[in-house]
């Protein structure tokens, strides 16, 4: 974690911070235009850097704070019960002649009231089963740092673009309650891609993507009196009780994956077909003094999606996206003696094997339907629909969480424009959700099937996502230039969702978040 | 700098993709088969009555116990991991005399299928001094007085406690991190931090068939407001306590055992407290034979270093062929890997679970006397011997309290 001294990152803070907001000239004439022109930017959604002079890029900045809370009893056993939120999110882009520069800097902070049993993540449930857990409900204080660069370069021997993207995000986190934690993570990306146009309207592209992630979790107590209970988590609800202070714990992990994409564009229409295989291994060690492997992770992800979206006669622009995502983790585990013969070299790896998978699959379709007005939309009608299936096995002794949920969005959105020379507009979202589990087990064959492991992480999360659920989520934003014919303009907007399941075990919960912002 | 800079990068990579390619590549948990054979060089063997082995993996709670035909026998599907390998059996000599048959492997890894394994089997000694109880974890709030261990006669003759030998073996909690002893001690040595000696001149302290006594760190009252009365236990009546002199815990009606051994020296030092740990510690009584003379203060060739340390603390020698009973507690049973107790005197571990928590470890009731005193079991496995978890209690299955307990008098 300390890739970076204190001033050095600082350094780089400051110049991401500055180079995400210094842009010379804004062409966004509202918030919806803004939120349109991103979505129809097919290659800057995507991963491959090189494909931003595709999309014909905007220039502009975008600035906002935000304020967020969120509470119900709705939640994984390793979530918060309530949650608060700060935050302040950059993001400009900058074409400087061929150049194509875009930043961004997001500084997030978050009090976590009541999370349950986590004492060794950040993210609970970001792919690690080899965590620590204890019987303490804490509060977390975390903090967040994402920043990244993209630079793209068209046309090099007329037919070829180049680019790259550098993203790096620092991570913070303090249980407050014994077992304590202190944790921090970073990530550093590089992502080199390419173009080539095969003819003005057909486009493939590759790009490379490696990444370095680290998280250091220190446990200990403050009150050292008062021994606690722990679980060193090999997954499924299989773990290993311990009794103390926890463990300290690094994870180091690394990625390497590649992409390909193509695009085709006749007149008013846009295709674009990506697909990426990333495949990242990651290990965890307890200790630093002398490492002992507790247990490592084979990360692999397919990454699928078409876009297309064509405008027809009169001002109706049709968006469809298909989604494939397809990952799988092997759990590794390994089996340690420590040597205490003369040499006393450490704990030595007897024997590993991979004893735990975890598959996901999502596929999702979704149609726009976009009434345009100019450069931004007068309403827009959306609906999704996803199938969501897990499939988590233990080996040996057999374990298994299923899942199988649908998921049906509809979304309206209605951009009203009022009279007035800055412009002012207010754009009105609401979305309905329903989530419908078709089939899901939990099956528990391991030791200690009373452990709370069992009992309440993993049953309480197999209960969590196995139930059907509806929400709503209705957003305003309400948006005006400074001043008349001013490039600068400001944003208040504000949410309200609400997820209600049928399940006993739970009830609701509510999110809810003011954000104010320009863009110029 | 430039080729500094590029060589380091080379190398973090390269020990970056090696630990890449093997995870990635890493093939499934695959179950194993092994054989086991027991090694027997005893003469004068008559018949052997019957030989089993016992395969505990404590991490994974698998436990597997199988009959032996011919002293060799092939267990299939076992879980890769560290196990515990006990090869435990009844024979008779010639003689006419009847032995018990052990033969134990501590922490052996089993990750190699098809492996054969020899374990060397002897005779046991099966002790008939025992310990019956052990309260070793606390009380809220961190109070630790109230300590104890009973000690039973397991046998259906008086043994004279008169100087018999108590101590702690080293490390005083369970850790991974054990100590390198000396070579030439091969494995006829148990390490002790302190030794006591029980008092008496011979016969002053009998312990009939079915009697126990009590060894308190402290033997008072400890549920009184001025010590602790969220105690469990009321240690006034032990019969003997370690008394350190410590004028705010001052000596108590019960008999005080001898200090032998601390660091080298006959003297108590400064610590205020006979204090063993809370995580559970390991125990032995010995007995020095007859024409013997154990004296570790003196004899330096009684003492040595932990060789893996820095530290220059002295621990005691005991001769394993010295003890009696010996019990090992610890954590959890995760704790086993840490063991510090050789497998012939106790072949598992025992424990409560947490510290502070006013619970005990007691032995299992075998079978009973005519008297009702209990007879105990006695496997020289604590994990298997002993009951988890149990409130504290003096005499709690009926044993009896010798004539010269001084609430007697």
């Amino acid at each position: 974690m300390k890739l970076f001294s204190k001033n050095k990152k600082h350094l780089f803070l400051s110049v991401a911070c500055s180079f995400s907001c210094l842009c010379l000239s804004a062409q966004v004439d509202s918030y919806a235009a803004l939120e349109l022109q991103q979505e129809l930017s097919f290659w800057k959604q995507g991963a491959n850097p090189a494909g931003a002079w595709l999309d014909n890029p905007l220039t502009f900045s975008d600035i906002a704070f935000n304020m967020d809370y969120e509470n119900g009893n709705f939640h994984r056993p390793m979530e918060g019960k309530s949650i608060r939120t700060i935050g302040l999110k950059t993001e400009g882009v900058v074409l400087l002649k061929k150049h194509y520069l875009k930043g961004f800097f997001n500084y997030t902070n978050r009090n976590v009231n009541e999370e349950g049993y986590n004492t060794s993540f950040i993210d609970p449930y970001r792919g690690m089963p080899y965590g620590v857990v204890d019987l303490n409900h804490s509060d977390w204080k975390n903090q967040y740092y994402d920043m990244g660069v993209r630079w793209a370069y068209p046309g090099l021997l007329h037919k070829w673009n180049v680019g790259i993207d550098l993203n790096y995000h620092a991570h913070s986190a303090a249980k407050q309650r014994d077992v304590r934690a202190d944790i921090r993570y970073m990530m550093l990306e590089v992502r080199p891609g390419i173009t080539w146009s095969i003819k003005e309207n057909h486009h493939i592209g590759a790009y490379l993507n490696y990444y370095s992630t680290k998280e250091e979790a220190n446990n200990m107590n403050v009150n050292n009196y008062v021994s606690q209970e722990y679980y060193e988590l090999n997954g499924l609800g299989n773990a290993v009780q311990g009794i103390g202070t926890g463990r300290t714990t690094n994870y180091t992990g690394d990625n390497f994956g590649a992409g390909i994409d193509y695009s085709w564009t006749k007149g008013s229409s846009e295709l674009l077909i990506s697909s990426a295989y990333n495949l990242k291994a990651e290990k965890a060690e307890a200790s630093f003094s002398l490492p002992r492997k507790v247990g490592s992770v084979r990360h692999a992800i397919w990454d699928n999606h078409l876009k297309f979206y064509t405008r027809s006669s009169g001002n109706f622009g049709h968006l469809i996206k298909l989604d494939y995502i397809y990952s799988e983790i092997k759990g590794v585990e390994y089996i340690t003696q420590r040597d205490n013969t003369q040499e006393q070299s450490g704990w030595q790896t007897i024997y590993a094997g991979v004893r735990s998978k975890y598959k996901k699959q999502n596929m999702g379709i979704n149609y726009s339907l976009i009434a345009h007005r100019k450069e931004e939309y007068k309403w827009l009608a959306k609906m999704a629909i996803s199938y969501l299936t897990l499939a988590d096995v233990y080996l040996i002794p057999a374990s298994e969480k299923k899942i199988d949920n649908w998921v049906a969005k509809a979304t309206f959105k209605r951009n009203i424009m009022f009279s007035g020379a800055s412009t002012p507009r207010l754009l009105l979202s609401a979305e309905a959700i329903v989530n419908k589990n078709s089939a899901g087990s939990y099956i528990y064959s391991g030791e200690h099937p009373t452990y709370i492991t069992v009992t309440e992480i993993e049953q309480g999360d197999y209960n969590y996502l196995e139930s059907d659920y509806w929400g709503v989520n209705l957003v305003a934003n309400y948006s005006q230039s400074i001043q008349a014919e001013s490039n600068l303009r400001w944003y208040i907007s504000g949410y309200f969702n609400y997820l209600k399941t049928d399940n006993l075990d739970f009830n609701n919960r509510k999110k809810m978040g003011v954000t104010v912002g320009c863009i110029f | 700098m430039k080729n500094y800079i590029f060589s380091l990068l080379a190398l973090f990579l390269l020990q970056g993709c090696g630990d890449y390619k093997d995870i990635v590549e890493m093939p499934e948990f695959k179950p194993i088969s092994i054989s086991v054979k027991g090694n027997i060089t005893l003469e004068d063997i008559q018949e052997i009555e019957y030989l089993k082995v016992k395969l505990d993996n404590y991490n994974e709670n698998i436990h597997r116990e199988q009959e032996m035909d011919n002293l060799e026998t092939a267990l299939t599907d076992l879980l890769p991991g560290l196990y515990n390998i006990t090869i435990d059996g009844k024979m008779t000599t010639k003689g006419g005399e009847t032995f018990m048959l052990n033969g134990t492997l501590v922490n052996y890894p089993l990750v190699k299928n098809n492996e054969a394994i020899t374990l060397e089997v002897k005779e046991s000694h099966l002790g008939d001094l025992i310990f019956s109880e052990i309260y070793y974890a606390g009380s809220p709030k961190h109070y630790f007085r109230d300590q104890f261990y009973e000690i039973y006669n397991n046998a259906n003759t008086t043994i004279y406690l008169d100087g018999l030998y108590f101590a702690n073996l080293t490390p005083g909690t369970a850790t991974n991190k054990l100590p390198q002893w000396p070579q030439e001690d091969e494995d006829n040595y148990c390490y002790a931090e302190r030794v006591w000696r029980f008092p008496g001149s011979g016969t002053d302290y009998p312990l009939k068939a079915g009697e126990s006594c009590v060894v308190s760190q402290f033997a008072a009252n400890h549920q009184l407001s001025q010590y602790n009365p969220d105690a469990p236990i009321d240690c006034s009546t032990a019969e003997f306590e370690f008394n350190m002199n410590n004028p705010k815990f001052p000596d108590q009606p019960a008999k005080d055992m001898e200090h032998v051994f601390y660091n080298g020296l006959g003297v108590l030092g400064r610590i205020p407290q006979y204090l063993t740990s809370v995580f559970g510690g390991a125990y032995v009584i010995f007995k020095v034979p007859d024409g013997e003379l154990y004296d570790p203060v003196n004899n330096t060739a009684l003492q040595t270093k932990d060789l893996a340390s820095s530290k220059t603390t002295l621990y005691a020698k005991i001769p394993i062929n010295y003890v009696l009973d010996a019990v090992e507690c610890g954590h959890n049973e995760t704790k086993i890997s840490a063991k510090r107790v050789p497998g012939l005197l106790d072949s598992g571990m025992t424990w409560v679970g947490n510290t502070y928590n006013k619970l005990a470890v007691a032995r299992k009731v075998k079978s009973s006397r005519a008297d009702g005193t209990p007879i105990y079991q006695d496997t020289n496995n604590s994990t298997d011997d002993f009951e988890r978890g149990v409130t504290p209690l003096f005499r709690r299955n009926g044993e009896k309290m010798p004539s010269w307990n001084h609430s007697l008098n």
